[in-house]
């Protein structure tokens, strides 16, 4: 019986495809660092896929979905893997689709101005072409570096300028998808609507595979301005952002970073560059200055008395909440921003504390991304939890989910994208396992595991609980699939599912991916070494 | 205040009854100091009506892509009753926005009976970027049919 790629290859020659191991690896995760815990024991490539297609044009991505809803194979739209909430899980009944080879700027309208551009854009050329053009599109998530124009807007992604900017559902015009049946279609937004964009933004390869979109650009600035300011407390600082929207300044940047991440921000120990020296007395992967691995480990297995310790004795050291602003825009209009917010929060208790640490910011504003391999490499695990609420629910968020992740994690916060009418609070949080006495053999990394599963299980029911929502950037996924239908309710996710058939009658995209239960199932024991059959 | 309607100060939101009148909303929001900023003269059509036919008069959302119009909602299917809640937050992340089965659709899918609205501040710097986005495309024939299956299956 031939296989599966065979067929394919017969049906689809001209179409790039690919079985080879190394390849099926590759493809295997996303990044989410519950991953990293199974990569870390040795168990590299438990959820390979049986293939992998690299389409070159809409053309190729509808052959290729038409041929899988004729075969009954499931398909998974791929961008650059970056997600953290395993979106990307597959098996091997599954074919991968990279979009990467799609990466063309296909027109940008002056007019508008608009940009149409292929979904395997990646981030920084995207972006680094759109500024010789005149230009920018004003997204930059953190993880610009490996991820796709495709994959922003399947995630529903943030940036760090959404202050000014948005979202990216705010700046998408027109999406060509091709639906599960294979039909090209492009979904136009209309400001009175009906329309079917905002469907498509954030279904994580449910619905569509997104091959091209249209999205709003903006001048590029060529003024910036710089301020940072101290707040005595946290809660302290976000009533001045909410101020400061409600009053409708709208900074690019405006990050608020709690006393122990304001620590680490102004000692630039986690915002520092990622080629500083590792030496004698450098930082340590969590930022703890001159900590070693065997004291980091220690303290983060007691994370209350860690949590507490920095909540209370600890506190006065720390100094006080930083807050760190960037106006852009054209002529004089940032710096006379910066003044009038500089007049109202001082008018709050703020200390100015000059331009240097936005600047410091802003040099490495990506740098913190890619800091996480070495605390895993250290035998500890961290992640992130995104939420959003209104700002009257803001402080029953904050102080809620910090104490469900203080119970088994260390947790520090801080606020980066705000609106009007609420905002996202970005949880940072690290672990380790506690040993087990009883059993001195145990699997440290299993442990993590199990540190790791408690602490979201407990993170995302306080975050319902508050009032606020699982996720402002980051997506679901399959990692909060489980909590999903507390979210949206038993209609809202019956609305979901419902929304999936209409798009994908044979439910061949991304399929588990978005629903309770999820499957395959993100949570089965997976941080242990098990032989792979080629 | 009135029964159809509560302001949340602090988030600058007003949760609002489907019939109460958009003009009536506004007029009692600016005794409050504050404004639903619309472009044009607020109908006298109920709140529901008003989101079902895609907010006339109210600002594009490219004006000032950090804010937006509707935070949340309570909807009923149009067939079955059922009741779809969507919480308030200023931006979510949480698969497709559901809020694209009530707005414009003339309540075809979905009956509003509560909306969550984003007001201002009457003494708030207006956010009004220059953008030539068009505002209403025609319907193609593909997406129509989408709309028709969408419409076969989530009533």
């Amino acid at each position: 019986m031939p296989s599966r790629i065979d067929d394919l290859r017969r049906a689809l020659p001209e179409i790039r495809a690919s079985d080879d191991p190394a390849d099926r690896v590759a493809y295997a995760r996303d990044l989410w660092p519950r991953h990293h815990l199974a990569v870390r024991a040795g168990n590299v490539g438990a959820h390979r896929p049986g293939f992998i297609v690299w389409p070159e044009t809409t053309a190729e991505v509808s052959a290729v979905v038409t041929w899988a809803a004729r075969t009954g194979t499931p398909v998974v739209p791929f961008g650059a893997g970056s997600g953290v909430c395993a979106g990307i899980l597959p098996t091997d009944e599954v074919v991968v689709l990279d979009l990467k080879r799609m990466g063309k700027i296909r027109g940008i309208d002056p007019a508008v101005p608009s940009v149409d551009v292929e979904a395997g854009a990646m981030g920084v050329p995207f972006e680094e072409e759109l500024v010789r053009a005149g230009f920018t599109l004003g997204h930059f998530p953190s993880s610009i570096l490996c991820s796709t124009v495709g994959g922003w807007l399947a995630a529903r992604s943030a940036g760090q300028c959404s202050g000014k900017y948005g979202k990216i559902e705010d700046m998408a015009i027109s999406l060509e998808c091709v639906t599960g049946t294979g039909e090209v279609v492009t979904l136009h937004h209309r400001q009175h609507g009906p329309s079917l964009v905002p469907i498509v933004i954030g279904s994580e390869g449910t619905m569509a595979v997104i091959t091209r979109a249209t999205l709003r650009l903006h001048p590029a600035p060529t003024t910036r301005a710089y301020g940072a300011f101290s707040f005595p407390t946290t809660e302290r600082g976000w009533d001045a952002m909410r101020r400061a929207f409600q009053a409708g300044k709208r900074p690019a940047v405006m990050r608020l970073y709690d006393p122990f991440d304001a620590m680490l921000a102004r000692q630039g120990s986690v915002k520092g560059s990622p080629r500083s020296p590792r030496g004698e007395g450098a930082p340590s992967p969590l930022g703890f200055p001159g900590a070693g691995t065997r004291a980091l480990r220690r303290g983060l297995q007691s994370p209350r008395f860690f949590n507490a310790l920095v909540d209370g004795p600890l506190s006065i050291a720390l100094g006080p909440a930083l807050l760190v602003v960037i106006f852009e825009g054209d002529g004089t209009k940032p710096y006379e921003d910066l003044a009038e917010t500089r007049r109202m929060f001082e008018a709050l208790g703020a200390g100015w504390e000059g331009e240097g640490q936005a600047r410091k910011w802003f040099q490495h504003r990506y740098s913190v991304s890619y800091r996480q391999a070495p605390v895993f490499a250290k035998g500890l695990f961290s992640d992130t939890m995104e939420v959003a609420a209104p700002w009257s629910r803001l402080d029953a968020v904050y102080h809620g989910v910090r104490k469900a992740l203080g119970r088994s994690v260390f947790v520090m916060a801080h606020l980066s994208h705000a609106y009007p009418d609420g905002c996202c609070i970005y949880f940072s949080f690290a672990g380790s396992a506690a040993p087990d006495p009883s059993n001195p053999a145990a699997a440290w990394d299993e442990g993590c595991e199990e540190v790791y599963d408690r602490t979201w299980k407990a993170a995302m029911a306080a975050v319902l609980e508050a009032g606020g929502v699982l996720a402002h950037h980051h997506g679901v996924g399959r990692s909060k699939a489980p909590r999903l239908a507390e979210e949206l309710g038993g209609v809202g996710m019956s609305t979901v599912r419902a929304l999936m058939k209409a798009f994908d009658p044979h439910g061949i995209l991304n399929p588990g991916n978005l629903v309770a239960p999820p499957s395959p199932d993100p949570y089965r024991h997976d941080a242990s070494p098990r032989e792979i059959s080629p | 205040m009135s029964l159809v309607f509560e302001i949340d100060r602090e988030s600058l939101l007003v949760r609002a009854a489907s019939d109460v009148s958009v003009a009536i909303l506004e007029e009692s929001l600016r005794g409050e100091g504050l404004t639903l900023g619309l472009d044009a003269a607020p109908p006298s059509t109920g709140v529901a009506d008003w989101i079902a036919h895609g907010a006339p008069g109210a600002s594009s959302p490219y004006a000032d892509p950090a804010s937006h119009l509707v935070a949340g909602f309570v909807a009923t299917r149009a067939r079955s009753g059922e009741v779809l809640r969507v919480k308030p937050s200023p931006r979510r992340s949480v698969g497709p926005d559901l809020l694209a089965l009530v707005f414009g659709m003339e309540g075809r899918l979905f009956a509003l009976t509560e909306v969550h609205l984003v007001v201002r501040r009457q003494d708030a710097e207006r956010v009004n970027e220059p953008h030539g986005v068009r505002a209403d495309p025609p319907v193609s024939d593909a997406e129509a049919r989408l709309f028709d299956a969408i419409g076969g299956v989530v009533w």
